[in-house]
């Protein structure tokens, strides 16, 4: 199910608050949230619940085996929970990009290698990576594991968080699934918060994601103009997309009582990529850092061992996004640069005009999408000479046009002025009353307009579930 | 008043939110309505029996609700008006369609791009 369905948004939502807050007890609440979050699981496909059923099983019988243990028994117990998890994980993302590039480079050879064609399971990468953080948090003795079954279900199933993030670590909600306060202020602010991730999504991502697919999916070839328009819309559409799910994921955790980490902070702003991430999907990024940078040595060791470090944690971060070499390379891409800024480029950056980092930044990141978009390498090569005017410098296709319209061009604009202006728009200085009316104004108008959008019945599923 | 009054937001959110549901038991849409469209309602799938038919009944759920929930028909005729307002132009839909293009061809600066693109259509330059 997601978010900006119909299903969702006047069907399950709706009954699920209802239900929510008629429950007097928090001990309730979280049986209604559980039962409602594996209901919401179940919808994409009934099937792989049964793997996000074994998941929350299988990881609260393996922390309290950790916390059981001491010495080296204890890191026994943590390695088998780990590789449990990794290799579900490993089983149901990589078995298909393993077997067929195996498959490819045995064919030559003459052996006919066969390919296994297992499906996603909807969110796999984002509950592995709550359950991995859980595991090896009990183990580092940041908190004891959970003896409550239904609290550690619902942790790892918490529906606004499940299939698209953001990551949540166990410590930030560990709290409040035993007491959190939902006050009808809190909910206001997490309503508003919902409603703005809505139309991030509805109004913005939706309308621009034509433009990109035309260009990328539709155009082999396509030239210069047809290749930057489709970029931009892309750049715009994977922001709105994903910031508007975690505004959601976030507002509806707040209306709860729970209280989710922040996952962007204008990402589009950035002077470096060293910056960029910091700001782009910082859930992730924060996870990666602490679960798998640190432990590697992060930045203690040599200047060639930080780099290593470095290219290795986004080639995994590439990698977790999707079984693709382009999402390999899109991690390389992103560790080359990290990497060229720690080498020198960051001090040359620091000696030029703010717009000229902004301007190489935000182009790196874009280079970086061509990668991360692409259906294949050949694809995205391709791409990379339409930008460069390889393939023609100024015609777009028929298709292309089509997508233009007018919807779709302001939805851009206004899509490019709000991921990059508010960072330097100075704060209006209005009467408080004043704000307060236009917010409140404001809001209504973007909830009404994204729900007559999503009643139009424009299927529109997240870029991020298939991660 | 009014900032007093903010706290209440989530109630009225709320109420938009749920006003589908509610106005789809209540004064549900016509049949006819959706008849308009030229075609049938879809109608509500039965329990399912088996495992099979556990996998494609959220598939069935989610097609029946698409086509019965409240204030369906004024909602997709709102969303319809807008665009053709935003196209400038009440005509039919391939009248707007090429007005649109050129106006996005205006705005884009791609108006010799629009000129090729079209003869390739019309097949009048080489593909």
């Amino acid at each position: 199910m997601v978010f900006s369905s119909i299903t969702f948004l006047f069907y399950f939502l709706p009954i699920f608050i209802a239900c929510y807050f008629l429950t007097p007890t928090v001990a309730g609440k979280n049986v209604v949230t559980l039962i409602f979050s594996l209901v919401f699981y179940a919808w994409s496909d009934p099937r792989f619940l049964s793997i996000l059923l074994f998941a929350i099983v299988f990881n609260y019988a393996a922390a309290i085996a950790v916390d059981r243990r001491d010495g080296p028994a204890r890191k026994s117990a943590l390695g088998l929970a780990v590789a449990v998890n990794l290799l579900v994980l490993g089983l149901f993302k990589y078995a298909n990009f393993v077997t067929g590039n195996v498959a490819a480079l045995l064919k030559p050879l003459g052996w006919d290698f066969g390919q296994t064609s297992i499906e996603l399971p909807l969110g796999i990468s984002f509950f592995t990576f709550h359950c991995l953080s859980y595991i090896i948090d009990v183990y580092r003795r940041r908190f004891g594991a959970n003896r409550n079954p239904i609290d550690v279900a619902l942790y790892i199933s918490l529906f606004p968080q499940l299939v698209a993030g953001p990551i949540v670590r166990y410590k930030t909600v560990a709290r409040q699934l035993d007491a959190r306060r939902a006050t009808l202020g809190r909910a206001s602010v997490g309503a508003r918060i919902f409603i703005v991730g809505l139309a991030q999504k509805v109004l913005v991502a939706d309308v621009v994601a034509p433009l990109a697919r035309v260009a990328f999916d539709q155009s082999p070839h396509r030239e210069l103009a047809e290749a930057w328009i489709g970029l931009l819309a892309y750049t715009v559409q994977i922001y709105f997309d994903f910031a508007g799910y975690s505004n959601m994921a976030i507002g509806l955790g707040i209306v709860l009582g729970f209280t989710f980490p922040r996952n962007f902070r204008m990402p589009y702003t950035s002077l470096s990529i060293t910056e960029f991430w910091r700001r782009w999907h910082m859930s992730l990024s924060s996870w990666l850092r602490d679960y798998l940078y640190i432990p590697l040595g992060g930045n203690r060791g040599t200047d060639l061992q930080t780099y290593r470090n470095l290219v290795t944690v986004f080639v995994l971060c590439g990698a977790w996004h999707g079984a693709n070499w382009t999402f390999v390379l899109w991690g390389v891409w992103h560790g080359a640069f990290l990497v060229l800024e720690r080498l020198g480029l960051g001090s040359l950056l620091a000696r030029i005009p703010v717009w000229l980092r902004w301007a190489y930044a935000l182009l790196a990141v874009m280079g970086g999408w061509v990668l991360f978009r692409a259906a294949d390498l050949p694809t995205a090569l391709d791409y990379f000479a339409s930008l460069l005017g390889r393939n023609g410098a100024g015609d777009v296709s028929f298709d292309m046009h089509d997508a233009l319209n007018e919807r779709a061009m302001v939805m851009l604009i206004i899509g490019c002025t709000l991921a990059v202006l508010p960072r330097w728009l100075p704060r209006l200085s209005s009467p408080v009353i004043l704000r307060a009316a236009a917010d409140a104004g404001w809001t209504f108008a973007l909830l009404i307009f994204s729900m007559i959008t999503v009643a139009s019945g424009a299927y529109s599923p997240f870029l991020y579930f298939k991660f | 008043m009014l900032l007093r009054h903010r706290r209440f937001f989530a109630i009225l959110g709320f109420l938009l939110i749920a006003t589908p549901l509610i106005w789809g038991v209540v004064l549900p849409d016509s049949a006819g309505l959706i008849l308009k469209d030229g075609r049938r309602p879809t109608p509500a799938p039965p329990a399912p029996e088996s495992l099979a038919r556990y996998a494609a009944f959220p598939g069935q759920v989610d097609a029946y609700l698409k086509d019965h929930f409240g204030l369906r028909h004024a909602m997709i005729r709102t969303i319809s008006s807008a665009d053709s307002i935003a196209a400038g132009s009440t005509g039919s839909n391939p009248t707007r369609l090429g007005r649109r293009r050129s106006d996005a061809s205006w705005f884009a600066g791609l108006g010799n791009a629009r000129k090729g693109s079209l003869e390739k259509n019309e097949g009048r330059a080489e593909l």
